[in-house]
């Protein structure tokens, strides 16, 4: 693949030179600087011989779903609130236990592990939750709470110079009460459990509007953000509703009917970029504070997989689960034979960071970052047995700074191969999802945010000293830089980058709305009145975002670069809500 | 003059290292050598004139912490210093004996071991912690091996904008990190107790 090599070309002279700035350095010591240290340009991988693996959902082998409906009293003897034998835990006690009793308990089993990332290379020393890299797939549903007893059996790893072996476990962006949010500092001990309370209701308990349907869950502690996510810490959580109810043959006529079927029609897919050091282990640079840009790309685990579709409809859930690199997806129909680009087709996108959109929008690529997710559906009904298509990212990126400013041909970047196959066993029961179809209404937004009379509060995240910092400040947990008051209306947020870096930025607990960008309104047809919580900062750009309220809890939270190299070295701010 | 050295060792990049600077002080000669870790194992003297090699003898198996400083810096040097003072009073004896600190010259033409000493006198600094000088492109080679460089090439150039930043590391079982010398005190002894495996199964 030519692609590749460029790719890894361009990955070579980056990490032979350090972070250095131009070309002309570049040139200069990718000689001297390689020979002082290993060359971390990745072991050659043929692309298109594996097949996309699909977690396991909840109830399969890897999380033993230990009782369902009755309670976790019964499920987990020692459940007791927070109070484990171990004393880890810094929140006394689950806020919200009483009101919202658990109706399902889990426990997972967070492992070191060995992972496969591609048949030709040998398997790289990783953590997994539940024991696999993505971890299992957690299906929860709106109106189920349902804790977690999440159990630290990592051992320390033996490869790769990076990774501690503790987690503290984010539900992102799900609406948790502070103790159970994976605060950085609410960090695992290796030996130990945390139980984490999930209430699954709605922010402000707005059944209709407020609800997260794709989300993923991931590791954040403190200062080891990116390693351990990197090292394998990341899975998928889906919730459903009545609108989103994971069934496309649901009598209920509010039911949207969107393709269902886990791992079958629908399917979420991480996309990575991981690299490999010359004995072909995971790699890692913790030397690099500017952001780790790998030279593979994976889906889900695996370095460039294929997937066989049938000929309907399939809905497709994207996170980037990269640690700095920023992504253009193309949908690309290539020649079968040639394997050479015939055209591009547009997505159709019904959600953004996992928030089904108002109506479904038509995409010509998708540009995200580190955390956002983009849930799309694709009627393969509309192609022919044999044909092919690519999943592309054309955005080339060679260092954390952000991307370079151009983008890449057809027949690059290529992720992920689709070959279009038969026509399904059993007929399509979804319901077509053409461009403008009403899906779920969005929360209100002020007519100008000139007039709007609530709080506002602006961040500007930035770099001095080689430090990150968020308005001038690193990072300190020992106490909030505000303190927003529970249920206290709502407010505009202003998030301005400088220095020409990218940033997204991730704010936890509630969604936000964009309002402008540059003080326009934004240009990404899927952003338009799309509730999000990951807002990427282009350079010195100001994004404008409204926040209906901060509903329902108390306690600690934060926002942060979710480039997390950037997080890990001080990009991060705490904020609690009383 | 010191400035355009500075520029001139970094466009050069890691050439210079194998170039030698004129000094006729022994300490500033550069290495043959370097490491096949990510620490290149540069000539370094401390204030006692006392010579090492960087990673065999200063980092090899050790938790280590590693900033840079210059000693006549009216930036943020003096309350980096002030805050990493706090943060030895804080580890006590282990400094010196299981943690070890570091401080190295970004102005190794200036800081002679005597400027060191006066340095040290003048910030309260304890026993245990090490004030470095490397050459000029050794001195380079280490920061930019450790991580601290801009990409900016205005910003790199800039001796007023230097790093601020703290490596903690643990050599014997491969774990580093970095964090801000202008976070609190605790917060970076709690650091440095985090790359030390006997606390991965508590919170410190």
């Amino acid at each position: 693949m030519s692609n590749q090599t460029d790719l890894s070309k361009r990955s070579f002279l980056r990490f032979a030179a350090g972070s250095a700035a131009t070309a002309a350095v570049l040139e200069t010591t990718a000689s001297t600087a390689a020979a002082a240290q290993t060359p971390l340009t990745s072991p050659a991988t043929t692309p298109w011989v594996q097949s996309l693996p699909v977690p396991n959902a909840v109830g399969g082998a890897a999380i033993a779903a230990v009782a369902s409906g009755s309670g976790c009293e019964k499920a987990l003897p020692n459940f007791n609130g927070c109070t484990c034998p171990t004393g880890e835990t810094t929140n006394a006690t689950h806020q919200a236990l009483a009101a919202c009793p658990p109706m399902d308990a889990y426990e997972i089993d967070i492992r070191t592990i060995q992972h496969k990332w591609h048949p030709k290379l040998p398997a790289s020393e990783m953590f997994g939750y539940g024991g696999t890299v993505p971890g299992p797939t957690f299906m929860a549903k709106y109106g189920r709470p349902f804790v977690v007893r999440f159990h630290n059996n990592m051992t320390a790893p033996t490869k790769g110079n990076f990774s501690i072996p503790q987690t503290a476990i984010h539900f992102h962006n799900l609406h948790a009460p502070a103790e159970s949010d994976g605060y950085p500092d609410d960090y695992i001990p290796q030996g130990t459990y945390r139980d984490h309370h999930y209430v699954m209701y709605q922010a402000g308990k707005d059944t209709l509007r407020e609800v997260n349907n794709t989300m993923w869950y991931h590791c954040h502690r403190h200062d080891f953000t990116s390693h351990n996510v990197y090292r394998g810490l990341a899975g998928f959580f889906l919730a459903f509703d009545e609108l989103d109810s994971g069934d496309e043959k649901d009598s209920n006529p509010k039911a949207l009917r969107l393709p269902s079927g886990y791992g079958k029609y629908d399917l979420p897919i991480v996309f990575q970029d991981p690299m490999f050091d010359a004995s072909g282990q995971l790699a890692f640079d913790p030397f690099n504070t500017d952001g780790i840009i790998g030279d593979k790309f994976a889906a889900n685990g695996a370095i460039q997989p294929f997937l066989n579709v049938d000929r309907r409809r399939y809905r497709f859930r994207f996170l980037v689960g990269s640690v700095s690199r920023v992504w253009q997806l193309h949908l690309s129909q290539a020649d079968p034979k040639t394997d050479k680009p015939l055209k591009d087709l547009a997505w159709t996108a019904i959600a953004n960071d996992g928030n089904l959109l108002p109506k479904a929008v038509s995409m010509p690529n998708l540009l995200t970052s580190p955390a956002t997710r983009h849930d799309v559906v694709i009627d393969f009904s509309q192609f022919k047995k044999g044909d092919v298509l690519y999943i592309e990212n054309r955005m080339e990126q060679v260092n954390g700074r952000g991307p370079t400013g151009t983008i890449l041909p057809a027949g690059s970047g290529r992720v992920l191969k689709i070959i279009v196959g038969d026509l399904p066993s059993q007929l399509d029961s979804s319901l077509p999802v053409a461009v403008g179809r009403a899906l779920r209404p969005a929360p209100p937004v002020p007519v100008s945010s000139a007039k709007f009379t609530g709080t506002r509060r602006n961040f500007k995240f930035d770099r001095g000293n080689g430090v990150w910092t968020v308005n001038g400040i690193p990072v300190d947990l020992s106490k909030p830089s505000f303190t927003i008051p529970k249920n206290g209306g709502p407010e505009i947020w202003t998030l301005s980058g400088s220095g020409g870096w990218w940033h997204p930025i991730h704010i936890h607990f509630e969604e936000a709305i964009i309002l402008t960008r540059d003080g326009k309104p934004t240009p990404f047809a899927n952003e338009v009145n799309a509730r999000k919580d990951v807002f990427l900062v282009r350079g010195s750009e100001t994004i404008e975002i409204y926040y209906q309220g901060f509903r329902d809890f108390t306690g600690h939270y934060v926002m942060h670069c979710h480039n997390t190299v950037h997080e890990d070295h001080a990009m991060m701010l705490r904020w609690d809500i009383a | 003059m010191i400035r355009r050295n500075f520029v001139t060792s970094l466009l050069s990049g890691a050439a210079a290292t194998v170039v030698a600077h004129a000094a006729s002080d022994k300490s500033l000669k550069n290495s043959p050598t370097v490491s096949d870790r990510n620490i290149p194992d540069i000539l370094v003297t401390n204030q006692e004139g006392k010579e090492f090699h960087f990673y065999s003898d200063l980092v090899k198996d050790k938790i280590v912490m590693i900033n840079f400083m210059y000693a006549q810096c009216e930036g943020i040097c003096p309350t980096m210093t002030s805050t990493l003072v706090k943060v030895q009073r804080a580890l006590g004896d282990r400094v010196g004996k299981d943690v070890f600190m570091y401080s190295v010259t970004l102005k190794p033409e200036q800081d002679d071991p005597k400027a060191f000493r006066h340095y040290i006198q003048m910030h309260g600094v304890g026993k245990g912690w090490n004030f470095l000088r490397a050459s000029r492109a050794d001195t380079d080679l280490l920061r930019r091996k450790l991580g601290f460089v801009d990409s900016d090439p205005k910003i790199e150039a800039d001796i007023n904008q230097h790093t601020g930043m703290v490596r903690i590391g643990n050599d014997a079982i491969n774990r580093w990190m970095a964090c801000p010398a202008s976070v609190p005190s605790d917060s970076i002894v709690r650091r440095v107790l985090w790359v030390d495996p006997a606390n991965d199964t508590r919170r410190v």
